[in-house]
Formats: C-alpha cells, sequence, structure tokens
C-alpha cells in the first residue's frame, strides 16, 4: 500500500489511499502529488513556525469547475479537508500552506482562463488560476486601455487570490474586494451558486452590479472557507489620461500625526487618488541596504543607525508616497493643492518620483523587503487603524515599543483607503536561527493582544495566527461564522481553520 | 509648475463598441502553456533576477541542475515554483537557456521587466 507522510486528521492510511486514487481517477494521476518531495513546491513557511505546523497530506490540481465537483464529492466521501489556492502566493501570510497540518491542498493554477473582458464596461471575469502577468499580457496584446491594480506580489499572485483576502494596491483601484463583481463559488456540499446578478440566464449584467437582490454574500467568501470561488468579476481602470507621483517627507520622527491629519482631507475628497503609503526611512532603506551592512549591535536596529544611511540618500524619518490622476490640467491644478498642504504640514514634496504599482507596471520590487536579513521569514502585523493622526501616532509607539522588548526591527506602511488606515507592519527576520524564530512569533503574538486590548482589530493575517486573531474579534461573531459554516459546508471538508473557522468538533 | 505629468501611453486608443474577447488568443502562463524559456524568463525571473532585487543570473553560467532545483524548491526568500506552473520539461528547458545565457547589455535598472508605462 502507498505510504503517506502526513494524513488528514481522523482518516486512516487506507482511507486515505482510497481517496487518492479516487482523485488520481478524477484529474489524472500526474495531476496528484502525496510523497515528500512531490509537495517541497508548496510548503515554504516564511512564518516564524516550524516547517512541521502547516505540513499538507497532498496537493490535487484540477482543471475545469467539472473536476473539481468531482474532487469534492471525494473529499465529502472520505472527510479529506482541502485548502484551496488560486496560485499560492500569499507571501508572509502563509503562502500556498494550510492552515492545520494534514489537509490536502487544492493548486487551482490551471484553472486559468480569462473568460471575458469588456473594454466598455472595463470589466473582466476571470477563474483562479489567471496571474496579473496574465490578465496584463493579455490587455496588452488586445491593445486594451485598461489598468490592473497589482498587490506586491503582483506578477506572480492572482487577481482572485488578492481580492479573496482583501488585498489592496496603489492605483485608484486599490480596494480588490471593493472592486470586484460578481462570483461563481462551489459550496463544500457541491452546489454552485453565482452571486449578484449571475443566476439570471443571459445577463449581461453580471460584471456590471455588485448587489444583485436580497442579501448581498460577496463579502462572505473572502477570508473564508464557505466555498471555493471558481470565477470573480473584476472591474478594471479606465487608463487615466495623466498621471503624477508625488514622494512627501517630514523631517522629524513625531511627524505621523500630523502626516495623516494633512493626508485625511485630501483623501476623503479624492484629490489624492490612491491610497498612498506612508512609510519609516527604515522600511525605504531596505530596498538599498541589507541589515548587516548597517547595524551590527544587538537587538533592534536602532534610529540613528537608519539615519546614517537615509539621510545621505535625502530620505527623512516619514514619507508618503502617493499618486494624482486625471486630465492634466486637473494634476496641475491639485498639485497646487497637495503643494500647498503638504508644506503648511511641514513636509518637503519630490513630484515625479517613479512608482511602477501606481502606475500599473508590474514590479516585485517591494520584496527587496526579504533581502534585509535573507533568509525568507517574513509574517505582516496589519492593525486596523482609524484614520486619525492621534491613533496612528499610538499605534506606531505602541508597536515600535513592544518590537524593541523583542529585538524586532520596526518597519511601518500604512495604507488610506476610507475611513481607516490600515497600518501594516512587516516582522523581518532570520528564519533559519530558532531563537530568532521563536522572538517573532512572541513579539507577533504580544502585538495581538496588545492591539486588541486598546480597541484595535486587524486587517488579515497569517496561518498559524488565525485563531488567535478571530478569537480577538469576538466570540459572538465567530461563533456566527461558524454556523453559517455548519450550513454551506456540512462536512467542514473546505479550508478548515482559515480565519479561525473550524468547522466540526475535534478538528480543530 | 511645469509639465512633469506623465501622459498614459495607450490612454487615447479608441475603443467604440463593445467587444467581449473570448479567451481563444489569451496566453495562458500554467504548466504546459509557456512559450518558451525567454516567456518564462520575462513573466516570472526577470523581476528579481533581472532587476537588482536579487542576482543577475543572466551570464553568471550556473549550472543547469542547481537552477532547476532552487527553483523547484525555493531558496531562503527565493518562492518555490511548482509543477502546475512550470513543467519539468520547461523548467529544463528554462534552466538551460539561463545557464547558457549571455549577460544583459545593460545592468539591470530596477524598472519591471516588460513595463512600458501602461
Amino acid at each position: 500500500m502507498e505510504r503517506f507522510a502526513v494524513l488528514p486528521p481522523g482518516v486512516s492510511a487506507g482511507e486515505f489511499a482510497r481517496a487518492v486514487a479516487e482523485f488520481r481517477a478524477c484529474v489524472g494521476a500526474g495531476h496528484v502529488y502525496v510523497t515528500p518531495e512531490q509537495l517541497v513546491p508548496w510548503t515554504q513557511v516564511m512564518l516564524p513556525f516550524e516547517d512541521e505546523a502547516f505540513a499538507p497530506a497532498g496537493v490535487v490540481s484540477p482543471a475545469s469547475v467539472e473536476e473539481l465537483q468531482r474532487l469534492l464529492a471525494v473529499c465529502n466521501r472520505y472527510r479529506v479537508p482541502v485548502w484551496p489556492v488560486s496560485t499560492g502566493r500569499n507571501f508572509g501570510y502563509g503562502s500556498a500552506l494550510p492552515a492545520t497540518r494534514g489537509q490536502v491542498i487544492l493548486d487551482l493554477k490551471r484553472l486559468n482562463r480569462i473568460l471575458e473582458v469588456d473594454p466598455v464596461l472595463c470589466t473582466a471575469l476571470v477563474e483562479p488560476g489567471v496571474t496579473y502577468q496574465q490578465l496584463h499580457d493579455y490587455l496588452r496584446e488586445h491593445n486594451i486601455p485598461l489598468w490592473l491594480d497589482f498587490p506586491a506580489p503582483g506578477p506572480l499572485a492572482s487577481p482572485m487570490g488578492n481580492t479573496l483576502e482583501r488585498g489592496g494596491g496603489q492605483t485608484p483601484y486599490g480596494d480588490h474586494f471593493g472592486n470586484c463583481c460578481g462570483m461563481e463559488v462551489l459550496l463544500g456540499d457541491g452546489t454552485l451558486l453565482r452571486t449578484g446578478l449571475g443566476g439570471i440566464a443571459g445577463t449581461r449584467s453580471w460584471q456590471a452590479y455588485k448587489y444583485g437582490f436580497g442579501p448581498y454574500l460577496d463579502g462572505i467568501f473572502t477570508q473564508s472557507n464557505f466555498g471555493i470561488v471558481t470565477k470573480l468579476g473584476l472591474w478594471l481602470m479606465p487608463a487615466p489620461p495623466a498621471h503624477l507621483t508625488f514622494l512627501a517627507m517630514w523631517p522629524d520622527r513625531e511627524a505621523v500625526a500630523r502626516a495623516v491629519e494633512t493626508i485625511r482631507p485630501l483623501r476623503y475628497d479624492g484629490t489624492i487618488g490612491n491610497f498612498g503609503v506612508l512609510v519609516n526611512d527604515a522600511l525605504l532603506m531596505t530596498s538599498f541596504h541589507r541589515r548587516a551592512e548597517v547595524y551590527t549591535g544587538t537587538g533592534a536596529i536602532s534610529d540613528a543607525a537608519v539615519r546614517a544611511v537615509a539621510a545621505p540618500r535625502g530620505i527623512e524619518p516619514w514619507c508618503y508616497l502617493f499618486s494624482l490622476y486625471g486630465r492634466p490640467e486637473l494634476i496641475e491644478l491639485n498639485t497646487r493643492i497637495v503643494t500647498t498642504a503638504f508644506e503648511a504640514s511641514g513636509a518637503r514634496l519630490i513630484a515625479g518620483v517613479h512608482d511602477p504599482m501606481s502606475i500599473n507596471e508590474l514590479t516585485l520590487q517591494a520584496f527587496s523587503l526579504l533581502n534585509w536579513i535573507g533568509s525568507g521569514g517574513l509574517a505582516w502585523f496589519a492593525p486596523v487603524a482609524p484614520c486619525t493622526g492621534a491613533d496612528v501616532a499610538k499605534q506606531n509607539r505602541l508597536a515600535r515599543a513592544i518590537m524593541d522588548a523583542h529585538g524586532m526591527d520596526f518597519f511601518s506602511g500604512a495604507t488610506f483607503n476610507g475611513r481607516e488606515v490600515l497600518n501594516v507592519m512587516p516582522l523581518v527576520f532570520n528564519r533559519d536561527d530558532a531563537d530568532e524564530r521563536r522572538r517573532a512569533r512572541a513579539c507577533f503574538e504580544e502585538l495581538l493582544t496588545r492591539f486588541a486590548a486598546e480597541g484595535y482589530g486587524f486587517y488579515r493575517t497569517g496561518i498559524g495566527f488565525m485563531d488567535r486573531v478571530a478569537e480577538l474579534h469576538g466570540a459572538t461573531l465567530l461563533d456566527v461564522n461558524r454556523r453559517i459554516k455548519r450550513a454551506l459546508d456540512p462536512n467542514g471538508i473546505l479550508a478548515p481553520g482559515k480565519s479561525g473557522i473550524h468547522p466540526l468538533p475535534g478538528r480543530t | 509648475m511645469s509639465r512633469r505629468w506623465a501622459l498614459s501611453a495607450g490612454c487615447a486608443a479608441a475603443v467604440g463598441i463593445a467587444v467581449l474577447l473570448g479567451a481563444a488568443r489569451s496566453p495562458a502562463q500554467s504548466a504546459g502553456e509557456w512559450r518558451g524559456p525567454q516567456h518564462l524568463w520575462d513573466a516570472l525571473c526577470a523581476y528579481c533576477h533581472g532587476a537588482g532585487v536579487s542576482l543577475q543570473l543572466l551570464g553568471a553560467q550556473l549550472p543547469a541542475p542547481l537552477i532547476a532545483e532552487v527553483t523547484r524548491r525555493g531558496l531562503k526568500a527565493m518562492p518555490p515554483f511548482a509543477p502546475t506552473q512550470i513543467s519539468d520539461a520547461e523548467l529544463a528547458a528554462l534552466a538551460e537557456w539561463v545557464s547558457r545565457s549571455e549577460p544583459p547589455l545593460r545592468p539591470a535598472t530596477g524598472v519591471s521587466a516588460n513595463g512600458d508605462g501602461r
């Protein structure tokens, strides 16, 4: 009998062998992976946990919704849990790995059709395995003047995966969930649902109107394990007539509150066209230096060490990167408005900065961050602040104190969407060093606890931290999520543990 | 202020009537669908290895088996690339192509590999 290194919880080797045989019958033997050597490409852990914590039992890769339906029938029969990934590029949040050990990764990369692009309505309909690169190339090859909005792992990641994680980018369409429209979802019991207007035969409005009739369901399929989204509608941005990117820089480390108070009205009234990102000098320095070149002391890097390399480059302690979009005359007017506002707050403004993500140019430059230490250790701490200077400054002081205590460098990259600031703080650590891994994990856990104690919630989190984050958002919310889970996926086979939602007693 | 804003390339292209474009001509980018090593290099590798994020591999004359193994398994900050994304045959051809490549004519600029401003 075939031997397996890891088994799904509660499933015997014999049962799993039979399930695997049926998987092979569904998708072909070449698309089922079960040996430890075969599974290596799906098992990179960037987070501060041991590799074994999330070890999958296998990987299966269907090429159609029909194959996927047959696979789910097998999973229901044998109670084999599956963890769907579009392209598995959720770097720093878990990449392709499941939240719990022993799940079968459902790799949807082969479901990769761009089903429709409508250049008049500026919409698209895509499958999970379509990458931003693929859609970008498609638009170029067809000379369609629409822009995409990429997350940091842009070329490698998928619009589906990032939208379902409620990721963001740096154009005016940076709220990815806010710019999706219509889903096809396969539920755990095999039901194939189209949300919004997708249930109306022959409709041409599925990608035009989000809300449909009755309850608006799309949100429950994001950061969730209630179904597998197999098609996703997107709104794409018409290429603007012109654009201009700026860097505003404040010369003092206490400028954060002033910066936020300056940015908020310019975002609310639409002058600034994208989220922009407010970063500290340390984060910017990761693009130019490795940590060992800058700091050899113990503990977290000092401000003085950062200033020693940032100042010669003309980089100030706080920098806000943002863009204006629109007709040239509007950009000229808005340039005067933002110049007046930022200069009044004590900032220096540089116009004409090149930021690829803000202007539909694919890039992976953001991952220069990983060169800082070089071992691939990364965990995004992602608290939400109300969009006030006092809150963002308070969060930064708190995070800095906690990170200092654990010897972790403080990086901050805050983005401005609606009434909130997503105050994202990457923990970059030496994953090869067991002690540093433990410190990073302890740091992250203390950050979660103390931020929640101050009333702050979290935009997103990685596997390994999901149970704790769900707990911090309240028992009633988690209970309601579990009741929805039970109704839509009665056998609890879809992604147990995603966002802390465990379906069945004993499966936690 | 002088005219420092950038005009978006392609914004003036006229799109008159609704044309729903199907998948028939779409260049899919999963295992078995790549046009060749150059296509793979441009779409997956060059963003780091030709853009200053990681080591320039073109002209480095690394052994092809090493390139293939690191691509498949990942290494520290480099993510692994699964056989659902690049087939074994495509990976072998890519590794051979990179191993035998000439150094680039221009050094990496830090600009995305296919960026034309759109």
